[in-house]
């Protein structure tokens, strides 16, 4: 089982994920209706730039709130949208704590991520040159991250 | 398809908005800067003033911006700089380019001028005027956040000018986000003459894509063949070009020179190190070719190529260390000024300081001495405010100088001798980059240094052996081989570009490589993978635009079209430029920028005068161009379909 992970400080906000995504998902070049997000801020003349996606909650309140029950997983755990049910009611919009399920301008129905499912892989990730997100296997997610912190830890120590 | 569709007409003077469909053009004219072109030398009279209310602003956007494979737009206009080419182009990234085309626009024409101080707002279909009484005098940053926080919305794109261009300084550049600039050739002094201080854009209409599939499927390639390998690196650190060109003292690592095993190391690339938060650049391109830095008691910014040029051309004001160079960079970009002009004004008035032509007592206590921060403040802000000894400047280095000769009773050559004997010392300098001193100049010659063998790629050895951690003699190589590769593409011979000699192949290399920067301002692609690439060991041809072009449009153009576009590209440019030229009484000049590149060789480049003559000849006829004028022929000029210009070029 996979997972999306992030290292939000390698993002340069270049947002190649976003026109991936909403070509790869919606035949457009078109942000708007990309799963992912990267949020650009501009504070005192510095970039921060922050990738939202669906992280795939193990207690998904999206999933919980949907009166329809149109979220539903498959085997790997990955949330689904089942579009025939979906009444766009935007429960789910409320209820993400991330911002990263949205009811398509067009199509009037939640989208979400995937994790292109149908393609083997997400394609965001597979384009994401700086690798500010990457597809890590669930167990292995906390390892990684505490190895990638450990690194910035020494880093700062050696300028102690 | 991947046209927005509708070219977006703004009259500010009537306060009116108008839209026409941008299909009315694409079959002959393609797209991007030439539909801009086309439509720029129609509607604008030759006679036109830049800050004439006539005077049109444009933004031009091509077929391929918004799309995965590219986030280019230009703005467009006549220029207040005194220069032999008065009609400009200059190329602007970011996100804007990309939200004006998801709003729904590929072109944006605004003329007229508001009778007070406003700002466009560009929301999908609505499209207002808004006051901007509130903004007039904010620096560039300001601006953006002040109308951002306005709108509501953080993802408004906004481009816009600083104190510079409210006071129609005519190196006033235009701003968007934290360092995307159009900074050369003061538009952003037009913007200020109509009293536009700002540009908002919002779009959420997205672009339909023809081939979907088909256009991801090229884009993997493009990506991977950028991404992988060491074009990567080379490509990533492209405009730091200045920094170890600083230490090559010029082109010393040019064609036929030894490359040492050991090189000093750069003190840029230390610089970089310590502070740079990320690479910044466009939307949806892997390259990030600008960089955001943090610097401790100085400021934040960014820096692209333009500020890095400025590294070279520093020793000019007497620059001392890399943190000069930033406070200078980030001064001017916060008043919306080309930080690149303060080389020329600061070297100018330092050398005149120095030869006791002027005192501080010309200079409001200020002594110009060279190196002196105090003093490249003061300039800065003088010039920018059009303020004291600055509004000298705030006009151009040619009225400024003639200004000061009065003051000192002395004839205008006299100093300009003087700022070009300093200037000589450079392969640019006051003279080359300030071209309302003296006669306007021919800038085509220059272009003969676009051939394969580039002189920037070897100013770079040094950089790149420090990045790349390889010895120089390898960087060399590399560069060596990827000049020989481009040099047998396009003339068959893969040694040709090792001879400085004439060769009738020379000029075809010349309209070739032109062709190929004009590509990235036809399709919205940049010209940095166009044409700059090339130069660092990966190619996109014309036949690879065809293939994306086709992918996102659904229009199948042969590469020979494409080739054949930008040619016309080329020929409407300079016909039209011609023309207002003629119309204002004015002759091109020609001979200094010759005897100029004469005397600096760059790898490949002929030195000799008669045969660079010669190498102009051939360019003139693979144009169609009358030799002895260097103007387009009226056949050329009717075979393209530019039948107006023609017409009104031989009248008489």
């Amino acid at each position: 089982m996979k997972r999306v992970v992030l290292y939000a400080e390698r993002c340069v906000g270049c947002r190649v994920c976003e026109a991936v995504c909403s070509l790869v998902n919606e035949g457009e070049a078109d942000p708007t209706r990309s799963r992912i997000k990267v949020v650009r801020k501009i504070e005192n003349q510095v970039l921060r730039a922050i990738p939202v996606y669906c992280l795939q909650c193990e207690t998904a309140p999206c999933e919980s709130t949907c009166p329809f029950r149109a979220l539903t997983r498959n085997e790997e755990g990955v949330i689904l949208v089942d579009t025939e049910r979906c009444m766009g009611c935007r429960l789910c919009e409320i209820a993400c704590p991330a911002g990263a399920i949205v009811v398509d301008p067009r199509r009037r129905v939640a989208t979400k991520c995937d994790l292109c499912t149908s393609m083997g892989e997400p394609q965001c990730v597979k384009f994401c040159f700086p690798k500010a997100i990457e597809l890590v296997e669930v167990e292995r997610v906390g390892r990684r991250r505490a190895n990638e912190r450990s690194e910035r830890f020494l880093e700062l120590g050696g300028q102690l | 398809m991947s046209f927005a569709g509708t070219i977006l007409r703004i009259d500010l003077e009537r306060e009116r908005v108008d839209t026409e469909p941008t299909s009315k053009y694409v079959s002959s004219l393609f797209g991007g800067a030439l539909l801009g072109s086309f439509i720029f030398t129609s509607e604008v009279a030759p006679q036109t003033r830049p800050f004439d209310p006539s005077n049109v602003l444009m933004f031009n956007t091509g077929p391929l911006t918004g799309t995965l494979f590219g986030n280019k737009g230009e703005f467009a206009s006549k220029t207040p700089e005194r220069t032999n080419n008065p009609y400009v182009r200059v190329g602007m990234g970011g996100q804007f380019p990309s939200e004006l085309k998801f709003a729904g626009y590929d072109h944006l024409i605004i003329r007229g001028k508001a009778v007070r101080p406003v700002y466009i707002s560009i929301e999908n279909e609505r499209v207002e005027l808004r006051d901007a009484a509130h903004l007039w005098g904010l620096d560039v940053w300001e601006t953006q956040a002040r109308i951002k926080e306005e709108q509501g919305d953080p993802e408004v794109q906004v481009a816009c000018i600083g104190p510079a261009g409210e006071n129609l300084v005519v190196y006033a550049l235009i701003m968007h986000d934290i360092n995307n600039t159009a900074s050369r050739k003061g538009l952003g002094a037009v913007m200020g003459s109509k009293n536009l201080k700002a540009i908002a854009v919002r779009g959420t209409r997205g672009l339909k894509i023809k081939e979907p599939e088909a256009l991801l499927k090229a884009y993997e390639r493009f990506f991977r063949e950028i991404t992988q390998g060491r074009a990567y690196a080379f490509a990533r650190m492209l405009h730091t070009e200045g920094i170890s060109r600083q230490i090559a003292e010029g082109y010393v690592y040019a064609y036929g020179a030894d490359v040492p095993e050991e090189v000093p190391p750069s003190p840029m690339i230390t610089f970089l190190k310590r502070y740079m938060v990320k690479p910044l650049g466009c939307a949806f391109c892997p390259i990030q070719c600008h960089q955001n830095f943090s610097v401790p008691e100085i400021g934040n910014g960014g820096a692209n190529c333009v500020n890095y040029f400025g590294l070279i051309y520093g020793q000019l004001y007497g620059q001392r260390d890399l943190h000069t160079w930033w406070e200078k960079t980030l001064l001017s970009n916060r008043y919306g000024l080309d930080s690149l002009i303060i080389e020329s004004i600061g070297g100018f008035l330092m050398e005149l300081y120095e030869e006791g032509v002027i005192g501080p007592e010309d200079t409001e206590g200020i002594p110009m001495e060279r190196g002196s921060r105090h003093a490249i403040r003061a300039i800065i802000e003088k010039v920018a405010r059009r303020e004291g000894f600055g509004s000298m400047f705030s006009s151009g280095i040619g009225p400024a100088t003639e200004t000061l000769a009065r003051m000192k009773g002395v004839d205008p050559s006299v100093l300009l001798q003087l700022a070009d004997q300093y200037d000589n010392q450079f392969p640019y300098g006051v003279v080359e980059y300030a071209p309302d001193i003296g006669p306007v100049s021919k800038y085509r010659v220059g272009e003969v240094e676009r051939v394969p063998g580039f002189a920037d790629a070897y100013g770079n050895i040094p950089a790149y052996a420090e990045i790349l951690k390889i010895p120089p003699r390898k960087v060399k190589e590399l560069l060596d081989e990827w000049a020989s590769e481009a040099s047998e593409r396009i003339t068959g011979d893969r040694e040709l570009w090792r001879r400085p000699k004439y060769d009738p192949r020379y000029a075809k290399m010349v309209v070739y490589k032109e062709n190929e920067f004009l590509l990235g301002d036809l399709t919205g692609h940049c010209e940095v993978k166009s044409a700059y690439l090339e130069h660092y060991g990966v190619k996109f041809s014309f036949e690879d635009y065809r293939e994306w072009i086709r992918a996102a449009t659904g229009r199948d153009y042969t590469a020979e079209q494409l080739f054949e576009f930008t040619h016309r590209l080329r020929v409407l440019t300079d016909a039209y430029n011609a023309l207002c030229h003629m119309t204002i009484g004015e002759t091109p000049y020609v001979g200094k920028p010759m005897e100029r590149l004469a005397s600096f060789p760059v790898p490949g480049r002929p030195t000799d005068k008669e045969e660079l003559r010669r190498i102009q000849e051939d360019y003139c006829r693979l144009r169609g161009y009358d030799a002895e004028t260097g103007i387009p022929t009226k056949e050329e000029l009717e075979r393209l379909g530019f039948g107006h210009l023609a017409e009104a070029l031989y009248a008489g």
